[in-house]
């Protein structure tokens, strides 16, 4: 109903604007000119309806999610700039990669990168956007437990769970048509007033967590992409372990503290389904070999 | 340049021969030493930093022996060999954050070190609730991480290079499900 409604309006305008005037020949091209700007006005609003109807519904373009990803990703690598370390970064985008080739979105422009952050974490913003910070980089023990991070977030990307805790919790307003094609370097008025909610959407989504229930899930799924990609099925349940032996109360798990359930409700709930479900995959690999070497240089 | 990378090289070699000599595994967090190699098969609590040695491997367990003579069954992902890597250099502030917020992890020595002032600067940078509500956009940065981005063969050959195969792997299901 929302979907026809403007065009209702917009036909019902016109007709009325030319039976008013049938009679009047002389000024008919003007009122035409007149009409034709009232079917554009209506046309750019229903468009703008069509675009928030189908943002409701979840349906949202590659192209139009990685573009909201950008803008997260954005303000997350403004807060922590990327570890200027070619090695290291190329290093964790092939690994990243190879998890994200085992999802149903493996031609995503995935990208990955370590934050130069004193915070143990990792994020994921819309679109294929993944990060991890160094100190948790640093805590991993092998390859596989970077998978498995990795994999986490990816997990997200693949259920587009910031994309729908953004309609969620903010609803259609979030978006202009406008906002996903300007270019950020010139936005108008009503484009930057936009951009700002979207901004602050994220920010609040970064600070608060998302749903319980989607962490579980990216935590199984997550392992089922790294576990896909040959690496051992434990390797997240060797994070979480990790995680839980940290007190959570110190500064630099604070904002993950916050944002996820705790590490130990995490494991308890992860562990049966991979002892479970994946023990035929228990002599898949861990390769330590190249994580530890990345990480040496990182203490160099 | 090259020398120097050869030595760290050296180093890593050595250190992970020491480590894997002397077979010694810390226990990640607490938990507990089960008769059995079942999860709810009962045992006597074990304390998070536990040094233990390894004697018999079972799919996901180790049976372990711990200090006073204890033997029992761990899950294989409770258990972390030695310290690795994060405590070969101690002076650094990243390093230090880490040592002071895995001090339990890591034992008593770690926590000496934090507190003889090893570790001068230990805060949080950058990614904090508040930092974070403060941010604005950087798109020139957020755009430079494009350059270190992987092709799909690229990524493939680097697993492949590691022994890593696909495998088909049906979904899971979570407890509530």
């Amino acid at each position: 109903m929302k979907y026809c409604m403007p065009w209702i309006v917009a036909l019902l305008a016109l007709s009325a604007t030319l039976s008013a005037n049938a009679f009047d020949l002389g000024g008919l091209g003007d009122k035409l000119k007149e009409a034709e700007k009232k079917l554009d006005k209506a046309k750019t609003k229903i468009e703008q309806v069509e675009h928030e109807t189908r943002f409701i519904r979840g349906d949202v373009s590659d192209k139009e999610e990685r573009s909201i990803g950008r803008d997260l990703a954005a303000t997350l690598v403004n807060a922590a700039p990327p570890v200027k370390n070619a090695a290291l970064q190329r290093y964790v985008n092939r690994v990243g990669r190879w998890v994200a080739q085992q999802s149903s979105r493996p031609k995503l422009n995935w990208t990955f990168a370590v934050l130069d952050t004193d915070s143990i974490n990792a994020f994921a913003a819309p679109g294929g956007y993944v990060f991890i910070t160094q100190p948790l980089f640093l805590l991993l023990e092998n390859e596989a437990q970077l998978a498995a991070v990795l994999g986490h977030e990816i997990a997200h990307i693949e259920e587009k769970h910031h994309i729908d805790a953004l309609q969620k919790r903010s609803g259609s307003q979030l978006l202009t048509k406008g906002l996903l094609s300007a270019s950020r370097d010139k936005l108008d008025k009503n484009n930057q007033k936009a951009l700002d909610k979207l901004i602050g959407a994220g920010k609040q989504l970064y600070t608060s967590g998302l749903d319980r229930g989607d962490e579980l899930a990216a935590d199984r799924k997550g392992v089922v992409l790294a576990t896909r990609a040959g690496y051992s099925p434990y390797a997240m349940l060797g994070v979480l372990a990790l995680l839980d032996g940290i007190d959570p109360s110190d500064k630099s798990m604070a904002l993950m503290t916050h944002t996820h359930p705790a590490a130990g409700e995490r494991l308890n709930a992860l562990e049966p389904a991979v002892v479970t479900s994946l023990t035929r995959y228990a002599n898949q690999p861990e390769v330590a070999s190249r994580l530890q070497k990345q990480q040496a240089k990182l203490l160099k | 340049m090259k020398c120097m990378r050869f030595m760290v090289l050296i180093a890593l070699f050595v250190a992970t021969l020491t480590v894997a000599a002397s077979s010694d595994y810390w226990l990640v967090r607490d938990s507990q030493l089960r008769s059995k190699p079942i999860f709810n098969s009962g045992g006597s609590r074990i304390d998070q930093g536990t040094a233990v040695s390894v004697i018999k491997s079972d799919g996901v367990w180790r049976k372990v022996s711990a200090p006073g003579g204890k033997t029992g069954w761990l899950p294989s992902y409770e258990l972390r060999q030695s310290a690795g890597v994060v405590t070969q250099k101690k002076d650094g502030s990243v390093l230090g954050m880490l040592i002071r917020s895995t001090s339990r992890l890591f034992g008593r020595s770690a926590s000496e070190d934090v507190e003889q002032g090893v570790v001068a600067t230990i805060g949080v940078r950058g990614l904090s609730e508040e930092e974070l509500k403060q941010s604005k956009p950087n798109y020139q940065r957020v755009d430079q991480i494009k350059a270190w981005a992987s092709s799909a063969p690229k990524a493939r050959k680097a697993a492949s290079n590691a022994g890593l195969k696909a495998v088909k792997v049906a979904e899971i299901q979570g407890a509530s499900s």
